[in-house]
């Protein structure tokens, strides 16, 4: 990315309700020009509906977004310097791989000479040549893949939307496309937003992600940041793997808070907590440590349920006096307690991740609601 | 039939006696009047209208008769715009049904469908009271005006159309209904992110992959507004005269079975013709609904 990204689509405060559901709800993002964006989430968290929106297919309830600076209310899905890769490619089965990739300047009555020059270009660019007289019946998985891209880029977009465009690809495919679509986006120097569930592929291809749960952006930042520091509880455990203590904030000291959790007492960085404030500490499996003696400030023991060789690390499972499984990465080589030997655990606090608990936004969200309108609907209730 | 026998081979006993019944109705039911059609047409009639058994190709040289290609002229207007009302009322209706919810489908399927459980020639009689020189449409024209004198709006090839086409109607919304509910509607969204409006999206995307549907019920229409000699006979009076009187006639007034034989073997193989075109370029049989 740039030094000064310039924003290309900015979403402000947009909401979506089918009906009832509410599916995305006051997401605020800003995309900028030529950077790769994940939208990262599970299955039915909102990332198509947010996509369609973005592209043009859906309106949101309210809220605005802009492309290019200018509001995209009026704009019809061609109107906008966007094209979509369908999660299901959506190529069209009548028509040639080569008619295909035309349809767009077709569309737009472009001379036929440039429309040859051009579909020449984008099948050389997505490496399809010799399929141009093939119907998409007639293409694997990862050739449909690359004509719909080269569909899509060859009206220039500035903005690519990919809808988990590898989801159906097998795993070895999966892994060589990622490349080509990472190198492809620089090639090109247009911005990709590419949904994905798979945090892995997230992490690997983007500039930046913005994990999404429930239809709330939780988290949007470099990969690095997401996963040494995630926001919130859902993302600790969703990218990658941690070990999560719920704890209350005990003391406060030198940068260091002390804390208690069920499975005894911890240590966690600071962050002017309140005395009792509820919070989870989140830790990385290969940053929690075994220890034969206990460490100060940390009371966790249990006993080691299974270790499990994984070639360059051994992956132990610890159960802690209160029934928690803690998941530890050790390298190979380093010595760890064996399955059935008991064991303390610490770690050092700067790798934990301190997250406040969602009760603490309650609290915050509580404050906000009028109490005056309850209480009259209680009154009148009353009066029945 | 064929298909049943080949069927056979390789199953066990009780299957094949399961269907043995089956086979031995259609056997009878179909099979055998096909061939007995195949054979007469072959034969001529003596001065007393019997059929005799001698090879003959004369019925044949016969369907080429100056006087008999009027009526085939006649009847192929019919059916031609029978087919082209058909698909102008059925593709809209179609896609209305496609979008519609649950319960508005189910009530658009009933009135598409509940005339069925009525005779055909009644329904069709009782357009007589609507369209005759006393019905009700004249009676409003001339009320509003609109004319001096009742003008003979039935008895006319365009009644006779009329009629084809409120009865064939569901066989062309039907295979159209089915691959419009198939079309994937990403193609459409697809479509309209490349730079297309809805008419060109209609043009390029919708008509193309829906046209097998266009076909399946084209034929499923065309052919039997080529036979239904009553339609012709309640809504023409006599004067448009289809290729299905022509039939009728030969079987029940002209007493030439024979010639009548060749009429219907011509029709089959025109039928076999237009369903081989229509696989041949994609289609699929049980798509064309009833067979
Ligand atoms: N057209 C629609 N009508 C009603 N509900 C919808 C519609 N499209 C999506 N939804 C609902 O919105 C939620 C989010 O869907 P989607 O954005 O497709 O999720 P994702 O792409 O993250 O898997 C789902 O619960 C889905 O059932
Ligand atoms: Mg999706």
């Amino acid at each position: 990315m740039q030094e000064n990204p310039k924003p290309i689509v900015e979403i402000i405060n947009v909401n979506k309700f089918y009906g009832d559901n509410h599916i995305v709800r006051d997401l605020n993002l800003t995309i900028y020009e030529k950077e790769f964006l994940s939208i990262l989430g599970p299955s039915g968290c909102g990332k198509t509906t947010l996509l369609r929106m973005i592209a043009g297919f859906e309106y949101q309830t309210d809220g605005e977004i802009l492309i290019e600076g200018e509001p995209a209310v009026n704009k019809e899905p061609y109107q906008r310097n966007i094209n979509t890769v369908f999660q299901n490619y959506a190529l069209f089965p009548h028509l040639s791989v080569y008619d295909n990739i035309a349809y767009g300047l077709k569309m737009k009555k472009v001379p036929k000479n440039e429309i040859r020059q051009k579909v020449a270009q984008a099948i050389s660019t997505v490496r399809l040549e010799g399929f141009e007289k093939r119907y998409p019946s007639q293409l694997s998985g990862g050739q449909k893949q690359r004509v719909a891209i080269a569909r899509a880029i060859i009206n220039n977009p500035k903005v690519l939307l990919l809808d988990e465009p590898l989801g159906a690809l097998d795993m070895k495919l999966r892994k060589q496309m990622q490349i080509e679509l990472k190198s492809l986006q620089r090639k090109l120097g247009i911005t990709f937003v590419f949904v994905t569930h798979d945090q892995e592929e997230a992490l690997t291809m983007s500039d930046r992600i913005a994990v999404m749960n429930k239809g709330v952006l939780e988290q949007c930042d470099i990969p690095k940041k997401i996963y040494d520091e995630p926001a919130t509880k859902f993302i600790a455990d969703f990218i990658g793997e941690s070990n999560l203590f719920e704890a209350v904030v005990q003391n406060e000291d030198n940068g260091v808070s002390e804390l208690y959790s069920e499975a005894g007492e911890l240590l966690g960085k600071s962050g002017e907590f309140e005395r009792e404030e509820l919070l989870y500490v989140s830790l990385r499996p290969e940053k929690t440590l075994f220890s034969d003696a206990p460490i100060g400030g940390f009371s966790l023991y249990g006993v080691v349920k299974e270790s499990i060789f994984l070639g360059n690390i051994v992956k132990s499972i610890v159960i802690l006096t209160n029934g928690q499984a803690v998941k530890i990465n050790t390298p190979t080589g380093t010595p760890a307690p064996e399955t059935g030997k008991n064991t303390y655990i610490y770690w050092d606090v700067k790798d934990c991740v301190m997250i406040p608990a969602v009760s603490n936004k309650i609290f915050k969200y509580l404050e906000d609601i009028k109490y005056e309108e309850e209480l009259k609907i209680g009154g009148e209730e009353q009066n029945v | 039939m064929f298909k049943l026998n080949s069927k056979f081979r390789g199953k066990t006993v009780p299957l094949a006696i399961m269907i043995s019944p089956v086979a031995a109705w259609l056997v009878l039911l179909i099979a055998v009047p096909l061939v007995y059609v195949f054979v007469i047409s072959f034969c001529s009639v003596s001065e007393s209208h019997k059929i005799v058994f001698s090879f003959t190709l004369k019925n044949y040289a016969k369907l080429f008769n100056a006087d008999v290609l009027g009526v085939y002229y006649n009847s192929l207007i019919v059916a031609g715009v029978t087919t082209a009302v058909c698909i102008l009322i059925a593709y809209p209706f179609a896609m209305i049904m496609s979008k519609a919810n649950a319960f508005k489908k189910t009530l658009m399927t009933i009135a598409l469908l509940l005339p069925f459980w009525t005779n055909s020639l009644i329904r069709l009689y009782s357009w007589r009271t609507l369209l005759g020189k006393n019905g009700y449409l004249n009676d409003f024209l001339i009320w509003t005006g609109a004319i001096d004198e009742p003008i003979e709006m039935m008895f006319t090839q365009g009644a006779v159309v009329l009629g084809m086409v409120y009865t064939l109607l569901p066989f062309m919304v039907l295979p159209i209904l089915t691959v419009i509910d198939k079309l994937d509607k990403n193609l459409i969204e697809a479509s309209k992110d490349l730079g297309a409006g809805i008419v060109k999206t209609f043009r390029h995307v919708v008509l193309p992959l829906t046209a097998p549907g266009i076909f399946a019920g084209s034929i499923m229409v065309f052919i039997p507004s080529l036979g239904y000699f009553f339609v012709a006979d309640l809504m023409g009076g006599g004067n448009n005269q289809i290729i299905g009187n022509l039939i009728s006639r030969q079987f029940k007034s002209a007493y030439n079975w024979p010639f009548g034989a060749a009429l219907s073997i011509m029709l089959i193989i025109v039928t076999l013709v237009l369903v081989k075109i229509y696989t041949k370029s994609g289609g699929k049989i049980d798509e064309l609904g009833v067979v």
